[in-house]
């Protein structure tokens, strides 16, 4: 693979040099420089197969869309700009992207938080109790089966702004995986584990936040990442629909002028932001069961 | 002073124990024989108050138990130190519970010595994942000496473990029962009989479905001699030959009355 990914990056950086776009040139050298880096730095071998593997398929996908764009102009200039255009683009456009990431994020934060502030606590309150358990079990198996996006028409008709209506689609998409997980979570807390904590006479607040919320951690950060999805999925769709600003309204709206171009960097920077966050995360799940490390690393 | 009067406990319609009296003095270290699903775990969570009898009454020093008592504090076989808190948080979560008044300070010192007790020094900040079996069992003691209850009750707390931890074990909760006089109570449930002869100063037998007590045996030279001695005693003896006949006769006297029922009923 580390011959083939040589290969390609130099087809790429001759296409690109024969076309005058120096930019894409040098990044189909950097690609490749910074591959061989991290596979130095990775431990396993897996690793740095997975490292140098993926780094050949980003130059491929590029000396393809290069070569049929730019050099023999086989693609509709339209529909696929050449790399070198959109990469000028992407950098151009980032300042624009920003503010939208800023207005998402808005969006995303207050309603993600909110589904994680109102599904942990009840989660942890039916989880406990079997009798609430039975009650909500219907209600979670019905309402968490609907399509959160079929809400979307009705709450921007419902709800006095766009905004809010938005805020509450993202809510009831992010609360049931939320929810659902936290009760299993507690649920699946080893009963000896319960009456030991029991036999310690601990305060409720105590018992609240260093055992029941502990103890469904790992189920509740498998909640939250699907919640996370879940978020950008709608954040992006409400965007579509009814956002005058945005990352889902910036894709939106250039594609109803024809601007593929500004579409196309849109859904890389949308890619880009997603992947971080995503990256984030797992770091934060890494951090808080870290007393799980011995078994799972 | 634990009193049990006349203790029935069923579940689900199904007889667990039935009319269990048994009083177990101060100081006592009894251990409650029986094959699994006989009911001992059982009795041993009515004790804790973690569950209700459906008859009859406990009383821990005259008070009648509801709920988990302060009394007493316990050992599972498994899962009992909490994971996700490295072992010297287990301690000191309880001992902030059990003393409100001491500071920060005054805890992880208090932490660190029954750490040091059941020879874990300098495993405070370690996680019990990262911990074999017996260094957990020997936490999960530690945090149950922490609590300033005097009843200790422990469930098979060595049934997972190798021979080798198993003994080591075996003799630190010996020793800490001998040190502590008639101000610890330790209550063991085993279907070990060895071990049941090493540590109890009394033994109960229990008979399975419905749980029964069929023998009630006092060891009390037990703490006289060491393992190897104690084991070369008539009356240990004596006992590792009568509690399994107690076994077989009350097998035989339940088949016997299984097989009556069944030809009265065909008659």
């Amino acid at each position: 693979m580390k011959y083939l990914l040589a290969v390609i990056s130099l087809a790429l950086f001759a296409a690109a040099l024969g076309n005058r776009d120096y930019p894409l040139a040098l990044l189909a050298l950097a690609l490749p420089a910074v591959t061989t880096v991290r596979a130095r730095l990775a431990r396993r071998e897996e690793k740095r197969n997975a490292v140098i593997d993926s780094a050949t398929v980003i130059e491929a996908v590029l000396l393809v869309w290069q070569l049929a764009s730019a050099n023999f102009r086989l693609a509709d200039p339209v529909l696929f700009p050449p790399p070198a255009a959109i990469l000028a683009l992407f950098f151009a456009e980032l300042g624009d992207m920003l503010r939208g990431l800023l207005s998402s994020s808005y969006l995303l934060g207050s309603a993600y938080g909110l589904a994680l502030v109102t599904a942990i606590p009840a989660g942890i309150a039916v989880g406990s109790s079997r009798r609430l358990r039975a009650a909500a079990e219907p209600f979670s198996r019905v309402l968490g089966a609907i399509p959160p996006i079929v809400y979307i028409p009705y709450a921007i008709a419902l709800l006095p702004s766009f905004r809010s209506a938005s805020i509450f689609v993202i809510w009831s998409g992010a609360f049931w995986p939320v929810f659902v997980n936290t009760v299993s979570g507690v649920v699946t807390i080893p009963d000896s584990l319960l009456d030991s904590a029991r036999m310690l006479h601990l305060k409720r607040s105590v018992f609240f936040f260093r055992i029941l919320l502990p103890g469904a951690m790992p189920s509740i950060l498998t909640g939250a990442s699907l919640g996370l999805i879940f978020s950008f999925l709608l954040l992006t769709a409400a965007e579509l629909i009814g956002a005058t600003e945005g990352l889902g309204w910036y894709v939106k709206n250039f594609s109803d002028f024809a601007d593929y171009g500004r579409v196309i960097v849109g859904i890389l920077f949308i890619g880009i932001v997603v992947t971080s966050l995503m990256w984030l995360f797992n770091k934060l799940e890494r951090r808080l069961l870290r007393y799980r490390r011995n078994i799972h690393d | 002073m634990i009193e049990c009067r006349h203790i029935d406990f069923s579940y689900d319609s199904k007889t667990i124990l039935q009319g269990i009296d048994l009083n177990i003095e101060n100081g006592e270290f009894l251990c409650i024989l029986g094959q699994s699903g006989c009911g001992k775990s059982t009795l041993l969570r009515l004790l804790a108050g973690l569950e209700r009898p459906s008859a009859g009454e406990i009383r821990i020093d005259g008070e009648p138990v509801a709920g988990p008592d302060r009394h007493c504090s316990v050992v599972f076989q498994d899962y009992s130190l909490f994971p996700w808190m490295t072992t010297g948080a287990n301690l000191t979560l309880a001992l902030h519970a059990a003393y409100p008044d001491k500071n920060r300070k005054e805890v992880k010192a208090l932490a660190e010595s029954y750490l040091e007790t059941v020879g874990l020094g300098g495993s405070f900040g370690q996680y019990p994942e990262a911990l074999s079996g017996g260094m957990r069992q020997r936490a999960a003691i530690a945090r149950a000496l922490a609590s300033p209850s005097g009843i200790l009750l422990m469930d098979e707390p060595f049934g997972a473990l190798d021979p080798v931890n198993r003994a080591l074990l075996q003799e630190l909760v010996r020793n800490l029962h001998r040190d502590a006089g008639k101000r610890r109570t330790v209550i063991f449930v085993t279907h070990d009989i060895d071990e049941a002869l090493y540590l109890g100063t009394r033994l109960v037998v229990f008979s399975s479905s419905p749980g029964r007590i069929i023998a009630d045996e006092g060891n009390r030279i037990s703490r006289r001699y060491d393992r190897t001695a104690l084991f070369r005693q008539p009356e240990i003896k004596a006992l590792q030959q009568k509690i399994p006949a107690v076994y077989r006769s009350d097998m035989l006297e339940r088949l016997a009355k299984r097989s009556e029922v069944r030809n009265g009923g065909g008659i």
